[in-house]
């Protein structure tokens, strides 16, 4: 012990400058966003084969409740199927209005919530046809987030509880749209904006997405709403959104591939533009 | 001891100054890249006496980043960066040691040490400051070419600024 302090005394000075570019650092990482975002990418780089071992011991441990879960969807699936609103025609008119979405099962294999810009990573990549840019949900309940980066087998995530995401969505069955964003530090509480004051609505509406966009298909139901108000002054409703889903639990996601993405967006671009 | 505190001190305060208020201000680049900066601090590094101690110059070294971070909006990148030129700094003093070693009580600077040593020493400093910064401000070794053409850029153009400070103000 008393050598140990000898040595770090006599080298005083490698002490000094490691820690303080230590602390320099973490300060470019956390308050540059330039800097940030190549960290990030960096890290998701080089993390994502350790990660996904990780994942894979934890996996052990949820094996029930994800049979569970793909069970209670097999279930519901089954239920169409047999009351007949699954039935082929139907199958073709949902795929013509929905457009022909390509859905590919992912499962996380990284997942971050505790800060105010989460992220995912998900073990599918390039290979097996997503890039940046898609929809990322967990189910017919809930949305996980946008894919942002993607290597050959793996893709970064936008979660949903990020500052700068933000989801197309509307109050179901009353058609008012707005954005469904994440201001609050509460992982299951996001914000509905943009409705204007003369719509009406009740505590425990149904909030889904729009399908505005071209990342999410319409009607993924998103959370209920648990209360809102008018902020003085204000032409638009503060919403707040209790989610269905509890993203911090999620295990598998799918990928939405909007395959008429580039069409619809070679139409919409250009407006957005003018 | 506190008459150096009080003249350093003012160094300190006038180079700060300079840098925020006048040399913040001269850039020039193409594309979406500023080439040519000009960054005239690192001069209190150089001429900072020999009876200071090599973790006293880092802790005065990070300050005086931190407030220059302030002003550039980049928390971190200019405290690195000088940071990493006081600790170099000490290892260059003993690379370029005269025959027969330093004086007591000097400073390496023009007064003391001639024309010839100080400006190959402050040109190893001052290119290893910028190396150094552009690299962190970058980021990424994807844009080596970016990293390297600003620091050449920028380097020679902060080199003509602190020669000509360091000839007309002539710092003990």
């Amino acid at each position: 012990m008393i050598s140990l302090i000898h040595f770090i005394i006599k080298h005083g000075a490698i002490f000094t400058f490691l820690f303080l570019q230590t602390i320099c650092m973490w300060m470019i990482v956390t308050f540059n966003d330039h800097q940030r975002e190549i960290f990030l990418h960096n890290t998701v780089l080089i993390t994502s084969g350790a990660q996904e071992r990780i994942s894979n011991i934890y996996d052990y441990w949820t094996l029930y409740s994800i049979s569970d879960s793909l069970a209670s969807d097999n279930a519901r699936l089954k239920e169409q199927l047999f009351s007949g609103t699954a039935s082929p025609q139907y199958l073709d008119n949902e795929l013509d209005q929905h457009g022909k979405d390509s859905i590919i099962a992912a499962k996380i294999i990284y997942n971050r919530i505790s800060g105010t810009n989460n992220h995912l990573l998900i073990n599918r990549g390039k290979s097996h046809g997503i890039d940046r840019g898609m929809g990322v949900i967990t189910g017919k309940k809930g949305v996980a987030g946008i894919t942002k980066a993607c290597t050959q087998n793996y893709c970064s995530v936008i979660s949903i509880l990020h500052s700068q995401a933000s989801i197309s969505s509307k109050i179901n069955n009353r058609g008012y749209f707005g954005s469904l964003v994440w201001r609050s530090t509460n992982p299951r509480l996001l914000q509905l904006e943009a409705i204007p004051v003369h719509a009406t609505f009740e505590v425990g509406d149904t909030v889904v997405t729009s399908g505005f966009s071209t990342i999410f298909p319409e009607g993924i139901l998103l959370g209920t709403i648990k209360s809102f108000e008018i902020p003085s002054g204000s032409n638009f409703y503060r919403i707040e959104v209790r989610t269905f889903n509890d993203l911090s639990k999620a295990k598998y996601v799918y990928v939405v591939n909007d395959l008429h993405k580039t069409e619809k967006d070679s139409l919409l671009l250009p407006l957005l533009n003018e | 001891m506190s008459d150096q505190i009080l003249k350093y001190g003012f160094w300190f305060i006038a180079l700060t100054l300079a840098q925020i208020l006048i040399f913040r201000g001269i850039a020039f680049g193409w594309g979406d890249q500023y080439y040519f900066q000009v960054l005239i601090y690192p001069l209190l590094i150089l001429i900072m006496p020999l009876n200071f101690s090599r973790v006293q110059i880092m802790l005065i070294a990070f300050s005086m980043g931190l407030i220059i971070d302030l002003f550039y909006l980049s928390p971190g990148v200019h405290s690195a960066a000088l940071v990493f030129t006081a600790f170099i700094r000490k290892i260059v003093l003993n690379l370029m040691e005269p025959r027969g070693g330093y004086k007591v009580n000097s400073s390496p600077t023009l007064y003391y040490m001639g024309m010839n040593w100080f400006l190959s020493f402050s040109a190893i400093l001052i290119f290893l400051h910028h190396l150094v910064y552009f690299s962190l401000e970058v980021f990424s070794f994807q844009f080596a070419v970016t990293i390297w053409l600003k620091t050449l850029f920028s380097f020679l153009t902060s080199y003509l600024f602190i020669l000509a400070i360091a000839v007309i103000l002539n710092p003990k």
